[in-house]
């Protein structure tokens, strides 16, 4: 059974069908690129596949279980992460914090426990902590430990954005441009951070980007949308000599100059 | 190092508080604190839970209720009918008070939470005076007449011990996996949902929270005043814990203490000059908004305050580590 499975999805904005019959298949362990011009609909199929839309049309299943109508926070309880192309970190919190808050819903003490401090409130805590810890050094974070999130450079509010999604354990880690605004440099680093992730975490990885680079160097398979429709699908060499891929990124840059 | 600061910070703050304590105890038992004092040190207990209550609303979740009186007026009422009809122990009539307005916190808070901001204050408000409004035309709760002859049930003892509940209950549910649900809210819904975070029930759970302690905090008052009626628990006695929750810092308990003490007391301290009593208060509100917008406390507490000093050296110590390694990445 496949981990995630999209089919027909369609997202209208009043006129505009900003995703169009949308299919997708996602297996165990896999990493899949999703591409295309600015406006295409990428960062709305995200949005409908976390919940944060009700798709106009089509079924969305996480592990056989059908989520259309679910909220967001049950579809992250179910194994789907995501981070966001217009970073939405806990500004004003510490980095340590930021990471924290997404184990929240695997804790397993109540209200009471809470209050009265019985019933290994303290035992789960300190787990928090040292996973916590964990995400820190995997994404070389832990020197910002106790900085606020706003005043981290970008690259490192990227990766703390990555970080939170997987103390969220997910089994599907969705990522909105994650190499947006980085350097060529760091985007290489990302590219590595991301493989050895998805092997430790045995995570399937489906992500958005423009940098061509880091999608090609990355992904197994990829889907290729303009103006809402699929245009492509395939391995990324064959998907780069698709005549409408190109065709679709080359009428892009002629309407951007 | 930042852990040992923290620790040191807890340690003084305690310290200073159970100074506090026996001092203000020892002065009440001992009679230094004459009767009129200690009505006044009640009414900072009965305040202090108002104001930590409805900083989990305000400044925790990051909601804007202006409904605090409503939920107030509720629980005194409740318990006053109690009281006056069954008979009923005191903690037990306190603790349906706030029952009953948990329930109808949890009533307003399904409907309005979809609201944000300005519209979430003016439905909030008007949930206030609703209650108001109802209690007026009641007859069993004597409407604008109110309702008297409630027994004096209230001691400082009893104030000063819920008082000391609602500040344990709080400072645990806050510095919990369940506080950082509250505070993730504040700081950015849609992210927190996407963390698999249930806002809607945390926004739910902080009103009903807020307001069962706020009901408490109306039982408290109902029984030391002996006599209530609709005009306890307008709109402005809103604002007044509101002004309380923002003196002290939106998201600091312990601001929420300070404020709520100094506020209670600085009018009385001021009722020599009585006719300038409310230039000086107000003044001071404005001066310490212009000087502090954050609060007295921001949203620092002040274990963390007490801790400052080891804690800055910390950071610098850090700082200075990531300088020598060099910024990889
Ligand atoms: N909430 C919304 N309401 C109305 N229109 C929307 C909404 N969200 C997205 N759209 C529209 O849907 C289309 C697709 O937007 P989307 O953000 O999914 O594009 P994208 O492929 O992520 O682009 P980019 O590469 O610039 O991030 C755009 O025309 C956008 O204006
Ligand atoms: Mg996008």
């Amino acid at each position: 059974m496949s981990l995630l499975e999209v089919r027909n999805l369609t997202m209208q904005f009043g006129g505009l069908t900003a995703v169009n019959r949308f299919c997708l298949d996602l297996g165990e362990n896999s990493i899949v690129g999703l591409i295309g011009p600015n406006g295409a609909g990428k960062t709305t199929v995200f949005n409908c596949l976390t919940g944060m839309y009700t798709p106009t049309d089509g079924d969305i299943y996480v592990n056989g279980q059908k989520v259309n109508t679910l909220k967001p926070s049950q579809i992250t309880q179910l194994g789907l992460a995501r981070t966001f192309q217009n970073i939405r970190l806990f500004r004003d919190l510490t980095v340590f914090d930021n990471i924290r808050i997404a184990f929240h819903y695997q804790i397993r003490y109540g209200l009471l426990n809470t209050i009265f401090r019985f019933g290994g409130f303290a035992r789960e805590e300190d787990n928090i902590k040292v996973r916590t810890d964990e995400l820190l050094e995997i994404f070389s974070l832990y020197d910002y430990r106790n900085e606020l999130a706003r005043n981290l450079p970008y690259g490192e509010q990227r990766r703390l954005e990555i970080a939170r999604a997987l103390a969220a354990n997910p089994k599907v880690l969705l990522l909105d441009e994650p190499a947006a605004g980085m350097n060529p440099y760091e985007t290489q680093a990302l590219t590595e951070l991301i493989k050895w992730v998805k092997e430790e975490f045995a995570l399937t990885v489906f992500l958005i980007e423009h940098d061509m680079r880091l999608v090609m160097g990355l992904c197994e398979r990829i889907l290729v949308l303009d103006y809402g429709i699929t245009i492509a699908e395939g391995t990324p060499r064959e998907v780069q000599d698709n005549p409408a891929v190109i065709e679709a990124y080359l009428g892009e840059e002629a309407l951007s100059c | 190092m930042k852990n040992a600061a923290v620790k040191y910070g807890a340690i003084i703050g305690a310290l200073i508080a159970l100074a506090g304590l026996v001092f203000i105890n020892y002065g009440v038992y001992s009679y230094y604190i004459d009767f009129y004092l200690t009505g006044v040190l009640v009414i900072v207990c009965i305040n202090i839970i108002l104001a930590v209550s409805l900083n989990l609303i305000n400044g925790f979740t990051g909601q804007f209720s202006l409904g605090h009186a409503g939920f107030m007026a509720v629980g005194a009422y409740i318990s006053a009918l109690l009281t006056i009809h069954t008979g009923w122990a005191f903690p037990v009539v306190l603790v349906l008070a706030g029952v009953a307005s948990a329930l109808i916190g949890l009533l307003i808070g399904l409907p309005t939470l979809r609201l944000r901001g300005d519209y979430l204050a003016i439905a909030t408000l008007g949930f206030g005076e609703i209650v108001r409004v109802v209690i007026l035309n009641l007859k069993i709760t004597g409407g604008p007449r109110g309702l008297g002859g409630i027994a004096p049930k209230t001691t400082f003892f009893s104030a000063e011990l819920a008082a000391i509940l609602t500040i344990i209950i709080f400072v645990n549910l806050i510095r919990s996996s369940h506080g950082r649900a509250f505070v993730a809210i504040r700081e950015d819904e849609i992210a927190a949902e996407a963390m698999g975070i249930d806002t809607t029930k945390y926004k739910v759970l902080a009103f009903s929270l807020g307001a069962a302690f706020a009901g408490i905090a109306g039982g408290l008052f109902a029984h030391h005043q002996m006599f209530i009626d609709p005009r306890s628990f307008t709109f402005q006695r809103s604002i007044e814990i509101l002004v309380m929750v923002v003196f002290g810092g939106l998201g600091s308990i312990s601001g929420s203490i300070v404020a709520a003490a100094a506020l209670t007391i600085l009018p009385e301290a001021l009722r020599g000059i009585a006719q300038y009593r409310m230039i000086v208060y107000s003044a001071l509100l404005i001066i310490l908004m212009l000087v502090r917008p954050q609060g007295l406390f921001g949203t620092k507490e002040l274990t963390d305050l007490l801790g400052f000093k080891a804690k800055d050296t910390a950071h610098k110590e850090k700082n200075q580590a990531v300088e020598t390694t060099g910024g990889e990445g």
